[in-house]
């Protein structure tokens, strides 16, 4: 029954457990005065009985309001709380993504500076060495990952 | 009179009983480029007999290398910032 609580707005819940609570009161306080009255002292006992129930329902239902009140307050500071942080991690990503491929982009650069110059001195490093086909092999096996180490 | 103020009290607290707050955070997500396979050593030519290509090759396979190292440091450097931005949320 209490489900249909979460669909009310939190000033209704609070006005309603309110108005139960002082009709509780009012009428339990009534039924005291009741007895100074004949002709309706006969029903006393019933209206005493019913201002104790209002009364009860009263406070426990501004009990119940007040809780939800407090939790709804609380989910939503929570949600504030959590929505802040998810921008603030997309935020980091951005930032740590921009920064790795600022890296890259030197890395690369140097190669081709690397490279470049390699060109440019051809001669002189190939005066003196001519590779053969063994030191390809191996240096060709040294790159080659072993064929169990994806699994 | 005072069982009815006992009566009350219970009555109050039972109402006033609370539950916990179902919310929980995203688990943050990587950007494409941090999900990239590694890229494979660039191998020599069979037949290859200057000096100048094997230089070349590896300058170019060293600067693999270090892509990869950078794309461990953008893992590591996302995991703390991550892992910081979650336990601030506690």
């Amino acid at each position: 029954m209490f489900w249909i609580i979460s669909y009310l707005p939190s000033e209704l819940l609070s006005a309603i457990g309110l108005i139960l609570l002082l009709a509780g009161v009012l009428i339990t306080a009534l039924a005291s005065l009741i007895k100074f009255v004949p002709v309706i002292n006969m029903y006393r006992l019933y209206i005493q009985i019913l201002g104790v129930v209002v009364l009860l329902s009263g406070v426990y239902l501004r009990g119940v309001f007040e809780t939800e009140i407090v939790w709804r307050e609380r989910v939503a500071e929570a949600e504030a709380k959590v929505r802040a942080a998810e921008k603030r991690a997309e935020e980091a990503t951005a930032q740590v993504v921009t920064e790795y491929r600022d890296r890259v982009k030197v890395v690369k650069q140097q190669v081709q500076v690397v490279k470049k110059e390699i060109q440019i001195q051809r001669e002189v490093i190939n005066a003196d060495c001519k590779l053969n086909p063994t030191a390809i092999d191996l240096y060709n096996q040294s790159i080659t990952p072993p064929k169990d180490s994806k699994k | 009179m005072k069982n009815l103020i006992l009566g009350l009290l219970i009555v109050a607290l039972t109402g006033c009983a609370s539950t916990a707050v179902p919310i929980t955070q995203k688990f943050p997500k990587a950007d494409p480029v941090m999900l990239e396979p590694a890229p494979v050593l660039v191998p020599l030519p069979a037949g290859t007999t200057e000096l100048d290509k094997l230089i070349a090759n590896t300058a170019e396979n060293y600067g693999l290398y270090h892509e990869m190292v950078h794309r461990l440091e953008l893992w590591q450097n996302w995991y703390h910032k991550q892992q910081q931005i979650f336990e601030s949320v506690k």
